[in-house]
C-alpha cells in the first residue's frame, strides 16, 4: 500500500531529520509512529504526502512512484490529519471546510453534499456544520479534521498525533472513531496506550532512523527496546511491572 | 493585554448577536447591506444645519434595535469608539462658526452649534446603521454579498482567513503578552527595547502558521479555488421588506416631517 524506501531529508537549516529510512505499510493495517520529540515523525508524514521532497528516496503509494508530476494528486489517496486542527480548518464554516476537499477532487455540487452528509454522521458532528471552526471544543475540532479529510475517501489516512491536547472524554472519542474507520492508518503519537489498543503493528524512530518495527503488543511491552528509544511503557504496562 | 481581551470580546459578542434568529436577522444579506448604504446616503446628504431631517431619521434604528432584539447598550458601547473622533472634528464648528441663527428663550443658538451638533447625529446613525448591520448578519453572510458583487477572490479569501484566524493570533498574543509580564519583573506594558523580539517572535509564528495552513490547503486539494460563499435566494418578504424600507427612507428624506409636524402642533 505505502512504501517508503532508503528516504533521506535534510532540513535547509542542516539538520538530518531522516535517514535511510525503509518501511512497507500493508493495506488495512493500522500503524503506529513512535518517537521521541525530534525524532522525525512529523517530517515523515509530510514525506509521505510530497509537502517535503525527499533529498533521497522513493515513496511508492499504490504501486505508483511519487513524483513532482503527480504530487499534487497525491492528496486524494493519502488524507493528513496536521497535529494541529487550527491549521487544517481554514474556512468559515465546518460544511464549507469538509466540503472543500471533496469539490476540489471534482465532485459536483450533489456529490459533494452527499460525500460531505456520509463523512459527518460517520463522525457524529452533524450538529456542528454551520458552526465557526474557532468556536468548536478540542474535540470537536479534531473530529470536523478527520471528516474533512475523510470526504473523498482516501486509501491511506496520515494522523500527526491526533490525541494531542485533548482532554480523557474526547480522546476517548477520537480513539473510537479512529477505531471504527475501516482504511489504512499511519498514526504518529505519543500516546503509548492509544497505540496499544488501536494499532497491530508499531514502527520506533529514533533521531531519524528506524529504530524498530514489528507487532505493537510484542515491541509496545518491551521494556528495554522503549526506554533506548526515549519511550515508555503504556500506563497499563507499567501497572502490571509495578504489581 | 486587558485591551486585547476586551477587542476580542467584543468581536466574539458582535458575532453572537448575529447569530439570532429573528425577523432582521432572517432577512436577505443582501437587502440589508442595500438598505443600510442607502440610509447612510441620506443621513450624509443633509447639510450641515439642516437638524430636522436628521432627528427624523434617527428614529429608525429605534425601530429595528427592539426587532432584532440587539440591546441598545451594545451599540452605544461600540459608538464609544467612534465618537471622540466626531468630537473634535466637530469642535472647531463651536469656536469658528459663531453667527446666531435664533434665539431659544434668551439662548442664543449659533450656526456652528448646529453644524456641531450635526456632525455628531450624522456619525452617530452611520456608525449605528454599520452597526446595526454587523450585528444581525454573520460575516460570512457580508461577504457572500461582498461576493456576489463580484470583488475579486484573492479578497474573499484574505477577509475569509482574517476572520477565521484573527482569534488565534490574538490568543497567541496574548500569551506572549503574559510569558513576558511573568518575567519582565515590575515594569508597565512592554518595555520598548523587549518590543521587537516580542514583535518578531509574534511574526514568525505567524509566518509559520500561515505555512502550515498552506500546506493544509494543499493536501486538500487547494488549486487557488476557495470556498465559494453561497447565498440564498432573494424571497418574496426580502423584496417587500427592501421596497417598504426604501420608500419609508424616500418620505422621510423628502417630506419634512418635523416641520410639518411643528406647524401643525404650534400654530
Ligand atoms: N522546518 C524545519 N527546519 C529545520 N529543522 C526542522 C524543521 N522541522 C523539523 N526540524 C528538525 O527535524 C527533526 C525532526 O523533526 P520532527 O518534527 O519530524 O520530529 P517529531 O518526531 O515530529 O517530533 P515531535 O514529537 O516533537 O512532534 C528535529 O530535529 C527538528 O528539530
Ligand atoms: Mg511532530
Amino acid at each position: 500500500m505505502l512504501k517508503l524506501e532508503q528516504i533521506a531529508v535534510t532540513y535547509p537549516d542542516g539538520t538530518a531529520a531522516l535517514n535511510n529510512i525503509t518501511l512497507h505499510i500493508q493495506k488495512g493495517e493500522r500503524t503506529a509512529l513512535l518517537g521521541a520529540n525530534g525524532a522525525g515523525k512529523s517530517t515523515l508524514l509530510s514525506v509521505c504526502t510530497g509537502i517535503i521532497q525527499p533529498d533521497k528516496g522513493d515513496v511508492v503509494l499504490n504501486g505508483v512512484k511519487l513524483t513532482k508530476q503527480n504530487r499534487s494528486t497525491v492528496w486524494q489517496q493519502a488524507g493528513v490529519v496536521f497535529q494541529n486542527p487550527d491549521d487544517q480548518l481554514f474556512c468559515a464554516t465546518v460544511q464549507e471546510d469538509i466540503a472543500f476537499g471533496a469539490k476540489n477532487s471534482g465532485m459536483n455540487e450533489e456529490q459533494t453534499a452527499q460525500a460531505v452528509q456520509t463523512a459527518v454522521e460517520k463522525l457524529e458532528i452533524t450538529h456542528l456544520l454551520s458552526r465557526a471552526p474557532h468556536k468548536l471544543s478540542g474535540g470537536e475540532k479534531r473530529r470536523v479534521a478527520i471528516a474533512s479529510v475523510l470526504v473523498t475517501h482516501p486509501q491511506i489516512l496520515l494522523l500527526d498525533e491526533p490525541t494531542s491536547f485533548l482532554d480523557p472524554r474526547a480522546r476517548r472519542e477520537v480513539i473510537d472513531v479512529l477505531a471504527n474507520l475501516p482504511v489504512t492508518q499511519l498514526i504518529a503519537t505519543h500516546d503509548m496506550d492509544m497505540a496499544l489498543a488501536l494499532c497491530n503493528r508499531v514502527i520506533v524512530l529514533k533521531k531519524g532512523s528506524v529504530f524498530a518495527q514489528g507487532l505493537a503488543k510484542e515491541i509496545l511491552v518491551d521494556e528495554q527496546l522503549m526506554q533506548s528509544a526515549g519511550l515508555e511503557l503504556p500506563l497499563c504496562c507499567q501497572k502490571i511491572q509495578e504489581t | 493585554m486587558p485591551k486585547m481581551q476586551t477587542a476580542l470580546g467584543r468581536l466574539n459578542s458582535t458575532e453572537a448577536l448575529s447569530e439570532k434568529n429573528t425577523c432582521v436577522h432572517r432577512l436577505h444579506p443582501a437587502v440589508k447591506t442595500v438598505i443600510t448604504v442607502i440610509y447612510i446616503l441620506c443621513v450624509i446628504s443633509y447639510n450641515r444645519y439642516q437638524l430636522n431631517g436628521l432627528i427624523t431619521l434617527a428614529v429608525l434604528p429605534f425601530i429595528v434595535m427592539p426587532l432584532a432584539e440587539i440591546p441598545i447598550s451594545a451599540i452605544v458601547k461600540r459608538m464609544l469608539v467612534a465618537l471622540p473622533f466626531a468630537l473634535l472634528a466637530a469642535i472647531s464648528n463651536l469656536i469658528f462658526d459663531t453667527k446666531t441663527v435664533f434665539f431659544i428663550k434668551g439662548f442664543a443658538v449659533t450656526f456652528g452649534m448646529l453644524a456641531f451638533g450635526s456632525v455628531i447625529i450624522k456619525t452617530a446613525l452611520t456608525v449605528t446603521a454599520v452597526l446595526l448591520l454587523v450585528s444581525t448578519t454573520p460575516f460570512t453572510k457580508l461577504l457572500a454579498v461582498v461576493q456576489a458583487v463580484h470583488l475579486p477572490q484573492v479578497l474573499i479569501m484574505q477577509l475569509t482567513l482574517t476572520q477565521r484566524y484573527i482569534y488565534v493570533l490574538v490568543e497567541e498574543a496574548q500569551s506572549t503578552y503574559t510569558a513576558y509580564r511573568l518575567r519582565a519583573g515590575n515594569v508597565k506594558g512592554v518595555q520598548i527595547r523587549d518590543m521587537g523580539t516580542l514583535l518578531g517572535g509574534l511574526l514568525l509564528r505567524s509566518i509559520h502558521r500561515a505555512e502550515r495552513i498552506y500546506n493544509a490547503m494543499h493536501c486538500r486539494g487547494f488549486k487557488g479555488e476557495y470556498p465559494a460563499q453561497t447565498i440564498k435566494k432573494v424571497s418574496v418578504t426580502d423584496i417587500f421588506t427592501l421596497v417598504a424600507a426604501l420608500s419609508v427612507l424616500a418620505v422621510l428624506r423628502f417630506i419634512p416631517i418635523a416641520e410639518l409636524l411643528g406647524k401643525v402642533l404650534f400654530f
